[in-house]
């Protein structure tokens, strides 16, 4: 499936809720490991007997879809992951993992795929090795990948009645020009109905991506590190190591702001969306004060919201978006506007708030509040295996190095008022600015 | 987990013999220590959708949000956000026909300042007519924009269920309400409505995780003592199982959109508290688990055919499945319906598709499981359920669904229950409520006048392929192509007339 719209605001929760802490944020007792095939493993107990979190973590999404024609093509794979191998045919493998009670899916996006699986101890060794096999010797005939092809069209359908996920293909598509950042996880529509025709191309793209340089193994509750990793070993230490580095053109600067605009054939009030350039995850001083900004400026606390939703009520939804990519993307904010002659007017004054941040006046205790905020969010989300395994799943997805997850929350912990008011002046410009409107078609004049 | 009355059974009778009819619900406190540091907290009210008065659809999740999401005597909701944000708590609110729930998880660094200002949302809300008007626009946006427009699958399921019970039934509109229901409200209606129906004897509390000792007693006290005393004349609402259609009844939504989304079903007499829910709840998870790729509808419709992204079965409501991968707590119900969820199929395949979902509902009827179908079911449901319950604050929903229908724990019940089932036993409860000659069908498509004819007439639906298929498939797609539909009413109602 596609990264949920509930997912992306646990991911942004979770990784992005950094506390002021000295020691690590890492549940005690996590360790990681970097095996010679290029494969790495991170293992964390926790004291929830018998439940077991897996994920396995890909650094491959639609940001790697480098080729014309092939949007879409890393959640299409993710599909085909289940669709069997020689010693797990279909219906082996859905026997096996039916009578463990195991919950199984996995999700896609731009950075990154995520296979994850919750079940209890005793199935570990079985399930890694089925998941081992899959990923070394995966087996699909071209009548089965045609069939999967359509199911992905299908997710398409079902997505499709939501005017937001329209509204992200176009504002992409129009921010960006070179970098594959300009499709959606999706893809455009006509690549997917290509799909079928891709079965040879399907290959190609395991062999590029599904090598154990790009994979992280992650284990969250009743285990213990040294077993586990051993575990791991057997299953997959024979995965050969690839060698496949697609080329991602960077996106040159933005130069002037950009606009799109969309025509809705069904009744819906209007949307407005609003995207700026913003620095890469790499980038993590720039990142965490972006993160800090959506607390404080974006939250419901903040005084857009509270302008907007509570005191003039021209705008119902509000859905602030402050993700974090490997490489630049946007950040910016998508709400629906209750009044349709109002369209303009709430357009202005999103973009007047995101404009004015870098002159405002950022106090101590707001800053100390914010930080407590994330603190405790932080917190919150720690509270069963599988939680804290798709928090450090994503971390992980962005840099594999389990350290990275503490120096985030230390860059949060140092974000100051000047370093705010840096960021908001370079990225909330109106350079980086894309904004992108959905009314509903207007009814042609009667003659 | 402990469950205390805090009125005996001997102070009962005696508020009875004096004369005080109703409500006769008591405060009841349902508590799971535990030693994280965070608490989770959780106040029902026993009352719902099912409660709101005639022409006043909507008064249960409108006051409900106006406790949530609105200003108190002592605070305005923005100030109430401000307090909260330092902390990341959130007070949220499910609402559903027979209950209304409250729930927050809250660090044990501020409990004491969260709770005064808890227990401040739920006792002395405003009222206040700019929440009213926000929260009421909110909850027409909801129908009209967040249902009719943007989200087909679940416009579906809840159009299902606006088909299966009858406009006089307590269930007859949607948990939100109805566009002429918010319309008739106003701030007045709705405090009076508090004051019946959110009171001090209609509760119960439910608080896990690492709190202090006597917190618990002390928070229910204080809620007995500053919630509303209610009236005497609240009558009881008497929820009936309605009757099945009569026949396969069929209503098409129409709206402009790319395919075609269905949703199938009938009430059933069989709730959580119902002998025979588990091993029906067996059978719901064999022929579509949710969100499972290891469930029978899903590997016939979309594994091998690949007309969709998922197919799948329910015995219970579950709303918001297109986001969550397990039940949500808190939706506990006297009355279910027994539901399949096909997702959007390409309007082309879309009689083939209505017409394999019954092939293979009357498939099981007349056939049931198999031994090995069975186990694997068995084996996978007592695995799974630790996993339904793996954060305290999942716990306490599920112990308090538990407690609403009066059963035991939950995953000690269904193990238990599982351990003792046999095939015969299921297949017997396949037979005794499940059937597919009377059934709701709703489908959410373009063109209904075109659906309409191709159904009615019973048009073969042949299907084909981008890829060659199996035998086996191909050789049964014939039989479901000519698959006598025996359709009754097919209706079409414009989706502006959705959720008036």
């Amino acid at each position: 499936m596609l990264i949920s719209r509930f997912l992306k605001l646990a991911c942004a929760a979770l990784v992005l809720s950094g506390a002021v802490a000295a020691q690590s944020l890492l549940p005690p007792g996590a360790e990681s490991k970097v095996f010679p095939n290029g494969l790495r493993a991170v293992v964390i107990p926790t004291d929830t007997p018998d439940v077991v979190a897996l994920q396995i973590v890909m650094s491959v999404g639609s940001r790697h879809e480098v080729e014309k024609g092939k949007s879409g093509f890393a959640h299409f794979f993710e599909h085909l992951m289940f669709r069997g191998t020689d010693r797990y045919p279909n219906d082996v493998a859905d026997a096996m993992l039916k009578n463990a009670g195991v919950d199984s899916n996995a999700w896609t996006w731009d950075d990154q795929t995520v296979y994850h699986k919750v079940f209890l101890k005793e199935d570990l060794a079985k399930i890694l090795d089925y998941e081992a096999d899959r990923f070394q010797n995966l087996k699909y005939a071209e009548p089965e990948f045609r069939t999967e092809a359509l199911a992905v069209l299908g997710e398409y359908n079902k997505n499709s009645a939501n005017p937001t996920e329209k509204m992200f293909e176009l504002l992409q598509d129009t921010a960006f020009d070179v970098h594959t950042y300009e499709h959606t996880t999706m893809g455009f529509l006509a690549d997917i109905e290509k799909f079928p025709e891709g079965y040879e191309y399907s290959w190609q793209f395991y062999d590029r991506f599904y090598s154990p340089e790009y994979a992280t193994v992650l284990l969250v509750g009743d285990v213990k590190p040294e077993a586990a990793f051993g575990l791991v070993e057997q299953e997959f230490g024979e995965w050969k190591r690839g060698d496949y580095v697609p080329d991602i053109k960077p996106e040159p600067p933005q130069t002037a702001p950009r606009e799109g605009h969309i025509s809705w054939d069904s009744p819906t009030l209007p949307w407005v969306m609003i995207g700026y350039k913003s620095p890469p995850y790499s980038d993590l001083a720039g990142t965490a004060a972006l993160q800090v900004w959506e607390s404080l400026a974006f939250s419901k606390t903040g005084p857009l919201y509270k302008k907007l939703v509570l005191e003039e009520q021209v705008v119902d939804e509000f859905q602030p978006f402050f993700w974090l990519k490997k490489d630049p993307f946007l950040s910016g904010i998508a709400v629906r506007v209750t009044d349709p002659t109002k369209v303009a007017y709430v357009r202005d004054e999103v973009r007047k708030t995101f404009e004015s941040l870098a002159g405002q006046q950022i106090s101590a205790k707001q800053l100390e509040e914010v930080k407590s905020r994330m603190r405790y969010s932080y917190l919150q989300g720690l509270t069963s295996p599988a939680q804290i395994a798709s928090s450090v799943a994503f971390s992980l997805s962005l840099d594999p190095d389990l350290k990275s997850i503490d120096r985030y929350y230390e860059a949060i912990a140092k974000v100051s008022a000047e370093d705010l008011s840096k960021v908001a002046k370079s990225v909330f410009n109106p350079k980086g600015r894309t904004i992108i409107t959905l009314e509903q078609k207007k009814e042609e004049p009667k003659k | 987990m402990s469950i205390s009355s805090s009125i005996s059974r001997a102070g009962l009778a005696l508020l009875l013999a004096a004369g005080f009819t109703s409500p006769l619900v008591a405060q009841e406190l349902l508590t799971q220590p535990g030693s994280s540091p965070l608490v989770n907290l959780s106040l029902q009210f026993k009352t719902g959708a099912a409660h709101d008065p005639k022409g006043a659809e909507g008064s249960a999740a409108l006051v409900a949000a106006m406790l949530n999401e609105g200003s108190t005597q002592k605070h305005s909701y923005d100030e109430l956000l401000g307090l909260f944000y330092p902390w990341a708590v959130e007070v949220g609110a499910t609402v559903d026909k027979e209950v209304v729930t409250f729930i927050a998880t809250v660090h044990r660094d501020h409990l004491d300042a969260f709770t005064e200002l808890f227990v401040e949302m739920m006792s002395e809300p405003k009222f206040a007519k700019a929440d009213f008007d926000r929260l009421r626009d909110k909850a027409k946006n909801f129908l009209t924009q967040d249902l009719r427009s943007n989200n087909d699958e679940e416009l579906g399921k809840e159009a299902l269920y606006l088909e299966v019970y009858p406009k006089s039934h307590p269930y007859s509109h949607h948990n939100r309400g109805s566009l002429a229901g918010l319309a008739a409200l106003d701030e007045g209606k709705l405090q009076g409505f508090y004051q019946e129906q959110f009171t001090a004897s209609n509760f119960t509390l439910g608080v896990a995780g690492g709190y202090p000792e006597g917190y618990p007693e002390k928070l229910r006290d204080r809620l007995a003592s500053s919630l509303s005393k209610g009236s005497s004349q609240v009558k009881a609402i008497e929820i009936t199982r309605p009757a099945r259609p009569d026949g396969r009844r069929v209503t098409i939504v129409e709206k402009d959109t790319r395919s075609v989304a269905m949703s199938l079903g009938f009430p059933i007499e069989v709730n959580r508290s119902h002998p025979d829910w588990t091993a029906l709840n067996l059978v719901r998870s064999f022929l579509g688990e949710h969100r499972s790729s290891n469930s029978y509808l899903y590997q016939r419709l979309r594994e091998a055919r690949g007309l969709n992204y998922g197919d799948y079965s329910y015995i219970e409501y579950f709303p918001n499945g297109m986001f969550l991968m397990q039940p949500d707590p808190y939706y506990p119900r006297s009355e279910q319906i027994f539901q399949i969820w096909i997702r959007p199929v390409q309007p082309e395949t879309a009689v083939f598709t209505l017409r394999a979902t019954l092939f293979e509902l009357e498939k099981l009827v007349e056939h049931g499981l198999t031994q090995e179908q069975f186990e694997a079911t068995r084996n996978f449901l007592s695995k799974n359920a630790p996993l339904l319950v793996a954060s305290s604050e999942r716990r306490l929903g599920y112990a308090m669904d538990s407690k609403f229908y009066g059963v035991g724990p939950y995953v000690e019940k269904l193990r238990k229950e599982l351990d003792a089932l046999t095939l015969d036993q299921v297949n017997g409860v396949i037979r005794r409520h499940l059937q597919a000659k009377n059934i709701e069908i709703v489908l959410i498509s373009k063109e209904a006048e075109k659906l309409r004819e191709a159904l009615r007439k019973g048009v073969p639906s042949p299907m084909t392929y981008n890829s060659p298929k199996p035998e086996e498939i191909t050789t049964e797609d014939k039989v479901i192509a000519n698959f006598p539909l025996n359709l009754g009413e097919v209706l079409v109602v414009p989706v502006n007339q959705m959720f008036r």
